[in-house]
């Protein structure tokens, strides 16, 4: 019978490496959504400019 | 209608249904690579790294697409929509690059004896992760008028990148080199191990689309609060 070699750990490592950049990005993202949400409130009466007025010539 | 209240925070219906689609895609994925194929005689359970290794470079190639696009539509019109889709894209192709890069690192450890090695592939890769990294510094310390169109010509730098890295294999003989070119010599030669690959890439690359897309309403909504918030200090 062919010998196949436990590389177990390493793969377990790599995916912990895959989905912890993966999990790291996505609490990231859900973090600045936090803050936008917690700001958003206080600026709704005055934003009727649309941001295509803000691009740089 | 004001315009923060136009551009909701929360996902909707439809962005729901993505999402479930691509759990769905995702879980399948892991189901094929986990269980659906057999171990590889020569490296083991480690050459299960390949799928999502592969499959993440595929995905980060299809941000750099992204990033072109929106560089040279921002380029031509200079619609702030635009630039936004490309900063979302950059950042998602800086995560699916540092994916490319750790996993490529702890399966070459064992299998190569190294976790790096001065070689055409991975260095041109190196030099794309650098160029991604590059547009994120350059968004956060760069001049704040500028900075879209700089960020829209360094996009434009970042796509030249990938053909170097997608060629840079046959720059070398095989045996001159330790990374494999796996695909483009027929290396998948199992059908379980070709299916497997084929769908880990299909729910990479609509995992990043959406990722984009989600990264791009953030950045969206946030560029209507901070112009919300200047017009109320004037």
């Amino acid at each position: 019978m062919e010998h196949v070699p436990d590389t177990f750990p390493w793969m377990f490592y790599g995916y912990l490496a895959i989905w912890g950049v993966f999990v790291f990005f996505l609490f990231s993202m859900l973090r600045r959504l936090r803050a936008i949400e917690r700001t958003l409130p206080r600026h709704y009466p005055s934003s009727e400019q649309s941001p295509e007025q803000h691009v740089n010539k | 209608m004001n315009q923060i209240e136009k551009t909701k925070t929360r996902l909707m219906g439809l962005e729901y249904a993505a999402l479930a689609v691509v759990a769905l895609l995702m879980a399948y994925a892991l189901w094929w690579v986990f269980i659906g194929v057999p171990n590889e005689r020569v490296m083991g359970p480690v050459q299960r790294i390949f799928y999502f290794h592969v499959g993440s470079a595929i995905a980060c190639y299809c941000s750099v697409a992204t990033v072109l696009a929106g560089s040279l539509a921002f380029l031509a019109t200079r619609k702030r929509i635009f630039d936004v889709a490309s900063e979302a894209a950059a950042e998602v192709g800086l995560v699916f690059a540092t994916v490319v890069m750790l996993s490529g690192m702890i399966w070459a450890r064992p299998i190569w004896n190294t976790w790096f090695h001065w070689e055409p592939r991975l260095l041109s890769f190196l030099c794309l992760w650098l160029v991604f990294l590059s547009l994120i510094l350059l968004r956060r310390f760069g001049d704040q008028e500028r900075t879209p169109a700089h960020c829209a010509v360094l996009g434009v730098v970042a796509a030249i990148t990938v053909p170097i890295v997608v060629y840079s294999i046959q720059l070398l003989p095989q045996f001159a080199q330790l990374h494999p070119q796996v695909v483009g010599r027929r290396g998948l030669r199992e059908d379980s191990f070709r299916w497997a690959f084929g769908i880990t890439t299909f729910a990479l690359i609509c995992f990043q689309f959406f990722l984009v897309y989600v990264r791009a309403r953030i950045g969206w909504v946030s560029i209507r609060v901070k112009m919300a918030s200047n017009d109320a200090m004037v």
